[in-house]
């Protein structure tokens, strides 16, 4: 009788953001990923904003006016610096500021395939998840025959076929990306549909006459979106390290500029453990990301499946 | 009578293994010709970067490439049921051969890390779900946390950097590649290395290949360990949770017995999907160990693959992979009905 | 005194703070006696039930005294407890669809019991002799052919059937105390009333105490020898059954029985059959005062302000400012 309890009270998405975030921190490791989370998003939101506007208005400077150094300035003579005050992740083999370069990349490296990704996803999986869902039939069974098709090669080595099909570049790692990722969606949202099918209200609603796309965005998907958003969370971070991983492969770059997984495997190629902080620290910063994101959507996932009393 | 219901399940997860095989190769089929629209731009896959005009059309004529759709499917279909793959433009050697050379290399790690993955994880998700919220408990937690928010070459890169050198001199472990290049290898009778150099009794090459396997394997494990023992926390914790364990406890059976051979017993049905997860993602875990290691397997024909702009060995490899979990699936569907009786006795 | 319940406080830690639930629950049952807990659905009577089986979630806080024999429960070791569950208490859950393990077999389960109880005797375990007991407790719940029930899955059962399946494993344990939550609620009428006449034929072979918890009155009225009014987890009313019948004092229990069709023909004309306006309240949002005040017909300001003690009067323990509060 509890959970009920607890559940009616937090499922709902009418409970504001500030309780929300106060249940989140009630566990340190939360609370941990929501800094964590935060920092990055905030991050990206600005220093993407300066990138693009450095591209826009022609002032390249722009880009790295928050950074300690030029990301792209060479200094051949200081090639291959070990971190110091002065650098501190060390230089690269161009005399490149590797902190720099760090900060430089997060915004395209992480966050825009993370977002990317994961909303076409969900919208691609909603969509069809839904619908197989509602309707059943042919439609339902041909769908679920789809995905486990895709859900049976792991989504990164398909991701990899695909994008080198694609060509290889950034937009190809992306586009493969979603068609290797909404799968999983449809089929999240197909389970809640037949859950949520199953209660009284969407009868209620049938009754009524509710036109379908009134019923799809009101009823539907309003009511099937709470575990997806915490899956979501997770998902975040399983999109990011997925790129680097791509990333480190050698698919997905794009030409001059870094990249964080390129950069591990730059230093991995140029010899380890010999220049350990050009393989190391780009690969400790999406650790940290993605760190954030478990625990984030960890802990989110405890609260609405009922399990976070404690 | 049990035992007839148990063959007509088999046969029909065997059925249903087969469709989900044909879908996937349909899925392929349809990627492959999407992007690739005309005979001539599907010629250059078979032909190579630097094939000239007349090489792609003599190409186009001999692979039926300008025939209508469905039957370049069936002719594909026809082609992979058989083992042929397509000829490798860049190597001069059918794609099978050549992916037969380096796919026993990574299944020969692999599959003890994903053994290795499951025995570990289900215990201590197991244990952690038991101690719920005591030290031992987010001990665990932040272990798997930990290793399931690392990218892969970076486990592997700190397992290479602890036990190759920085503990090198006591481990004494390589820090490349599969096996000692000097010795000479051993006659191919299975086709697996290792096997075939145990039959021939070559035991300098086993004790190489072991020792060289010890890394990659531990790498490739942390690299699981994380999503698995996760989920094996979360499905103990559901299942502990259930109405049946409650009984067992009031009934007077020991917590011991209560969780493990009532929780876990019931917790193994699904995690045996998690299995066939793991196996899967474990693919990942071995391409990126395998560049890192400099180990001469499935992920490091990928990468040159991907470097020589061969497209056809990287798709061929990718639908070695998805049979590879196909089978896999099938395999966990047989144990499900052997772990549940719901499944197989209607 | 086979159970003693004294000062009985249970709480549940949740992210919003801890519930309390149960509180100032003081009970006594004798062997022999059958007492029907009678509440809405939400008033704690299940949590009382886990509480004297000691089978409550991990995020429960107890407090009070559970007596048994003299000895208190909720001071024993999990390896002492361990001994009295299942031969000392034991409890039969609501949903049979879950309660039994579902990769095992019935007859595996029931010589597991079978097994527990001799060696709690001090018996040698003997394979014959359980596989002996579990088909004698199987014949005794009417089952036709118990060798063939022993060999079946769960999945394979009924809801009446699992139900009587639990209640063979209860013959066989022998408890001393027997709690059984809801037994009925998720059967069709016409197994309940098969499982009510079982239960009542069993309760008398069995000389248990027996808490039999339930939301419908007229059942609790049907098996019992006493009857508990439990509201919003705490004791309304307790005493025997043809005097609470015929004679509710608290305004909850007349409420209870008035909305009853079979049963309000026998208060002498106060109540007429109706139902009791309002609905029981949350757990997180609890009236001050007497928990019944917000839907008591008689309530006066003291209620509103003091929860009144539990008090005795003759045969009957009653909560209730009507009746004084000492």
């Amino acid at each position: 009788m509890t959970k009920q309890v607890v559940k009616r009270r937090v499922g709902g998405f009418a409970v504001s953001i500030w309780s929300w975030i106060k249940l989140i921190s009630k566990d340190p490791a939360g609370l941990l990923g929501l800094i964590i989370v935060t920092a990055f998003i905030l991050w990206s939101i600005i220093q993407g904003t300066l990138e693009l506007l450095a591209s826009y208005l022609k002032d390249p400077g722009l880009g790295w006016l928050l950074l300690p150094y030029n990301p792209f300035a060479q200094n051949l003579a200081g090639a291959f610096q070990l971190p110091s005050w002065v650098h501190l992740m060390g230089t690269d083999y161009m005399g490149r500021d590797l902190l720099s370069e760090v900060l430089y990349s997060i915004p395209y490296s992480a966050a825009y395939p993370a977002f990317l990704v994961v909303l076409s996803a969900i919208l691609i999986g909603a969509v069809l998840g839904i619908s197989a869902g509602y309707l059943g039939g042919w439609w339902d069974e041909v769908l679920m025959r789809v995905t486990d098709a895709f859900l049976s090669i792991p989504a990164i080595i398909l991701a990899i076929a695909i994008s080198v099909l694609l060509k290889a570049s950034f937009t190809g790692m992306i586009y493969s990306f979603i068609i290797v990722w909404w799968p999983i969606y449809a089929r999240l949202f197909r389970a809640e549909t037949l859950r949520v099918k199953a209660m009284d209200y969407i009868a209620a609603a049938q009754l009524y006459g509710v036109s379908p796309l009134r019923l799809f965005f009101k009823y539907l998907f309003i009511n099937t979106i709470d575990p997806i958003i915490a899956y979501a969370m997770l998902d975040f971070g399983n999109v990011i390290l997925a790129a680097s991983i791509l990333n480190f492969i050698g698919v997905g770059l794009q030409p001059g500029l870094p990249i964080l997984g390129e950069m591990a495997s730059e230093g991995v190629s140029w010899g380890f453990p010999r220049y350990w902080w050009w393989a190391l620290f780009p690969s400790i910063t999406i650790l940290i990301i993605a760190l954030g994101f478990v625990l984030l959507g960890d802990r989110l996932q405890d609260i609405i499946g009922g399990r976070a009393a404690y | 009578m049990a035992g007839r219901d148990f063959v007509v399940f088999v046969i029909r997860r065997f059925i249903n293994a087969v469709i989900t095989l044909l879908i996937l190769l349909l899925l392929m089929f349809i990627l492959v010709h999407a992007i690739y629209t005309t005979p001539l731009a599907l010629a250059r896959l078979y032909a190579g970067p630097h094939a000239t005009m007349a090489q792609l059309e003599t190409i186009v004529k001999e692979y039926h490439l300008d025939a209508p759709l469905y039957v370049q499917f069936i002719n594909y279909l026809v082609d992979v049921f058989t083992g042929n793959l397509g000829y490798d433009p860049i190597y001069k050697e059918p794609e099978v051969y050549i992916i037969m050379q380096y796919l026993p290399i990574t299944l020969t790690f692999m599959i003890p890390a994903v053994i290795l993955t499951v025995l570990v994880g289900t215990l201590l998700g197991a244990v952690a779900a038991a101690n719920r919220n005591k030290w031992i408990d987010y001990l665990i937690r932040a272990f798997y946390v930990f290793t399931w928010s690392s990218p892969p070459y970076l486990i592997a890169l700190l397992v290479l950097w602890v036990f190759a050198y920085l503990l090198g001199p006591y481990t004494h472990l390589p820090a490349s590649g599969y096996v000692n290049p000097l010795l000479p290898k051993p006659k191919t009778i299975t086709g697996w290395p290792l096997i075939d150099a145990i039959i021939e009794h070559n035991w300098a090459y086993v004790d190489s290949y072991l020792v060289h396997m010890i890394l990659p394997v531990l790498s490739v494990f942390l690299y699981s360990f994380g999503v698995y023992t996760r989920m094996a926390r979360n499905v103990t914790l559901d299942v502990l949770e259930s109405d049946y364990v409650r009984l067992a406890y009031i009934k007077g059976l020991s917590r011991r017995v209560v969780v493990y051979r009532v929780g876990l017993r019931n917790a193994l049905i699904p995690l045996v999907t998690l299995i066939v997860l793991t196996f899967a993602l474990s693919w990942t875990g071995a391409y990126v160990t395998e560049v890192v290691f400099s180990y001469h397997g499935m992920g490091y024909i990928t990468t040159v693959a991907i470097t020589s702009v061969d497209p056809l060995m990287v798709y061929d490899i990718t639908l070695f992979v998805g049979i590879s979990v196909i089978i896999a699936n099938f395999i966990a569907d047989i144990l499900y009905g052997i772990l549940d009786p719901r499944v197989r006795i209607t | 005194m086979l159970l003693s319940i004294r000062n009985l406080f249970v709480g549940y830690k949740t992210v919003m703070g801890t519930l309390h639930v149960l509180d100032d629950v003081n009970l006594n049952v004798d062997k022999g006696e059958i007492v029907g807990i009678v509440g809405e659905s939400g008033s704690g009577k299940s949590t009382l039930g886990q509480a004297i089986a000691r089978v409550l979630p991990g995020n429960a806080v107890v407090s009070g005294r559970i007596m048994v024999d003299g000895v208190n429960l909720l001071e024993l070791s999990e390896g002492e407890m361990e001994k009295y569950r299942g031969t000392t208490v034991f409890m039969i859950l609501q949903n049979p669809f879950t309660s039994l393990n579902p990769v095992k077999t019935v007859g595996y389960q029931l010589m597991e019991a079978a097994r527990i109880r001799m060696v709690r005797s001090g018996e040698r375990y003997s394979e014959d002799r359980a596989y002996e007991m579990a088909i004698q407790a199987l014949k005794d719940l009417r089952f036709p052919d118990p060798e063939v029930i022993m060999l079946r899955y769960p999945h394979q059962l009924s809801g009446g059937q699992i139900q009587r399946v639990v209640l063979a494993m209860s013959l066989i344990l022998k408890p001393k105390i027997l709690i059984a939550d809801e037994p009925t609620s998720a059967l069709d009428v016409t197994i309940q009333a098969q499982v009510i006449n079982l239960f009542k034929e069993l309760s008398r072979e069995m000389e248990s105490a027996i808490l039999f918890i339930t939301h419908d009155i007229s059942l609790a009225y049907v098996i019992s020898t006493r009857i508990v009014v439990l509201y919003a987890g705490r004791i309304m009313e307790d005493g025997d059954v043809e005097s609470i019948i015929r004679e509710p004092m608290h305004p909850y229990t007349q409420g209870l029985i008035a909305g009853v069709p079979d049963l309000s023909k026998f208060v002498s004309g106060r109540v007429k059959l109706q139902s009791i306006p309002g609905n029981p309240p949350s757990f997180l949002d609890l009236p001050s005062g007497c928990k019944f005040h917000p839907r008591c017909p008689y309530v006066k300001d003291i209620c509103k302000v003091q929860e009144p003690p539990l008090t005795r009067h003759n045969n009957r323990v009653i909560r209730c400012w009507l009746y004084g509060g000492g």
